[in-house]
């Protein structure tokens, strides 16, 4: 039951990391686009500007699940990995119930301005802005997802020391 | 107010990542102090993401990342190498000059404390250096990347206290070689003590020189297309960002060729998911900075600040030691999002100039990067080189020492921050 459930994760982690790699992509190249426009072709693209901070925003939100899957979010677990198993556990139950409802208020919050944002569009693009706000609730359903899968997984070991790359934020 | 402090604290040691320690402690605050319904959290996370400014910093990541991966940090070293390689304690004198042309590129302090470390750790322990001490170097030479520009933490505090981005660039470029200086110093009369070790240096020709220098040439290019577009009002920041990293990627494949296409998925993936960490902390950071607005703690901060010492120089070293003090503890950007709205417009009412506080703010996260307990680029140059973590924290002092007699000094004397800015009609 739970190696089907990793399986099907893996796929939809696969495919998220994918999107997020074509987001970032599109983000650069709007960017790129703007700049070429404006002194290669002497005109200025209106949409690269949306463009490329939408992308950035569902890339954000995406992106975070992924970073959570590859424990990239900074914490301070000194305390947590001095424990003994047992308590170490409890710990990382708590941890994660602590996430889960920040990522519940985040969803829940989103629901207003997903249905507001039906009526509303945006000012270069001309699309519903409920596509873009869409990002909250979807952002952090995957992130939830990837949160019950990391517990599973940290399940006998709990806090390891970390790893290089796990700390490398500005 | 003591609500959000407990919950603050409590998640942070229970070992709730930082990002999510704001959220949590924010909406807690919310529930219990104030009517403000909780989907006000959706709304400031979505608003602090919806920045075409903050899309620097994905992409100083990105070009930070290709930096490594396309062979432009090897470069950088040899060039160094040829370039000081000579003078004793070499080894501690290459890291310190070649954090300083990586920092000109990468916006990242621990990324580029990684960058050297990854290179240097080797060799030093090869020639029997002090490697506790070579780790503590390189975390305080690593972490001046958020000093020289260009700088992600730079881009953060622009947009929180709305200063001029190219403006702070240029003025952290004296301070931060001020303090690259400073470490060779201290490395020099280290190693002076060290004993014959430190003194088979390589010795200078000039066509090592030469040779390093074309190699390094194609990498060179990236600080002027960075600055030097910023600054002749070619790019914005964010554009300037984003060909930075195009610029590195054409250099890493074409040039170098240490870059090839099939690695390109997984360095943007890389990429994306540390930019997406650090933005997420922005959003959450967003709700808690609301908050602490909302609970009048700026105004009531200010009363008691003014209440000590109308002096200016009074209230930079009480905002020195503050941030010195949070900066030991906390996440260097959660800490800007939540003091720094707190304490510029208190700056400004005391007159002292926007960008010199700024630029005094991002030398305290500098260092608050290197001080334990808490110290992500001491994090990161200890376990690259295999070491404790206590055990290098034990050989900062006088690196560390080095760098405080670098803010005290910038701190005072504001010319040292401002005269470059003000050279480039940047502020006036």
């Amino acid at each position: 039951m739970v190696a089907l459930l990793e399986r099907l994760c893996l796929l939809l982690r696969r495919l998220v990391s994918g999107v997020v790699i074509v987001l970032f992509a599109v983000m650069m190249i709007a960017v790129l686009a703007q700049v070429g426009g404006r002194y290669v072709f002497g005109y200025s693209i209106a949409q690269a500007a949306e463009i490329a901070t939408f992308s950035q925003i569902w890339l954000v939100l995406l992106g975070s699940g992924v970073a959570l899957a590859r424990g990239q979010h900074v914490a301070i677990d000194m305390v947590p990995a001095a424990l003994p198993r047992p308590l170490a556990r409890v710990a990382l139950v708590a941890i994660a119930v602590v996430i889960a409802t920040f990522l519940a208020v985040l969803a829940w919050g989103a629901l207003p301005l997903i249905r507001m944002g039906a009526f509303q569009t945006s000012p270069a693009l001309r699309i519903p802005m409920r596509d873009v706000y869409l990002c909250l609730p979807v952002g952090a359903g995957y992130m939830a997802l990837e949160l019950i899968l990391s517990v599973i997984r940290r399940w006998d070991d709990p806090f390891p020391p970390p790893e290089v790359e796990a700390e490398e934020i500005a | 107010m003591t609500v959000i402090a407990l919950g603050f604290f409590g998640l942070l040691l229970l070992g709730v990542p930082v990002v999510f320690v704001l959220g949590a402690s924010a909406v807690l605050a919310l529930v219990t102090t104030t009517n403000v319904p909780v989907a006000i959290v959706s709304q400031r996370v979505f608003a602090g993401l919806n920045s075409f400014t903050l899309m620097a910093i994905p992409f100083f990541v990105f070009a930070g990342v290709i930096m490594d991966a396309g062979g432009i940090s090897r470069r950088i070293v040899d060039f160094a190498s040829a370039l000081i390689g000579w003078v004793v304690g070499s080894l501690y004198q290459v890291s310190c000059v070649a954090a300083a042309g990586l920092a000109a590129i990468s916006g990242s302090g621990s990324a580029d404390t990684a960058a050297i470390s990854a290179i240097m750790q080797p060799q030093l322990r090869r020639r029997g250096y002090d490697v506790d001490f070579g780790a503590g170097l390189i975390a305080c030479a690593g972490s001046l990347a958020q000093v020289i520009p260009p700088s992600l933490t730079m881009v953060i505090i622009a947009v929180v206290s709305n200063v001029s981005i190219s403006a702070l660039f240029v003025a952290g470029i004296v301070p931060g070689l001020m303090c690259i200086v400073m470490l060779m110093l201290v490395a020099y009369f280290t190693a002076r003590r060290g004993g014959e070790t430190y003194r088979d240096a390589e010795p200078f020709t000039m066509a090592r020189l030469g040779r390093t220098a074309v190699a390094a040439l194609p990498a060179a290019g990236m600080p002027f297309v960075i600055l030097g577009g910023i600054l002749g009002g070619v790019f914005t920041p964010t554009e300037a960002a984003a060909v930075a990293g195009f610029y590195g990627l054409l250099v890493g494949m074409f040039v170098y060729r240490d870059l090839k296409p099939a690695m390109l998925p997984g360095l943007i993936l890389r990429s994306a998911s540390i930019a997406a960490s650090v933005m997420l902390i922005i959003g959450t950071a967003a709700v808690f900075s609301w908050l602490i607005a909302n609970a009048n703690v700026p105004r009531m901060l200010g009363e008691w600040i003014t209440g000590v010492s109308t002096s200016k120089l009074i209230f930079l070293i009480i905002a020195n030691v503050l941030f010195l003090f949070v900066g030991m503890f906390m996440e260097t950007i959660a800490a800007i999002l939540i003091i720094v709205p707190v304490l510029a417009p208190i700056a400004a009412q005391m007159g002292v100039d926007p960008i010199h506080f700024s630029l005094l703010v991002i030398m305290n996260c500098a260092i608050g990067t290197v001080t334990p307990p808490y110290g992500v680029s001491l994090f990161v140059a200890s376990s690259v080189a295999g070491r404790p973590v206590l055990k290098v924290a034990r050989k900062l002092g006088w690196p560390l020492a080095g760098l405080f007699a670098m803010q005290i000094a910038v701190t005072f004397i504001p010319a040292l921050s401002l005269t470059l800015p003000r050279l480039f009609g940047l502020i006036d």
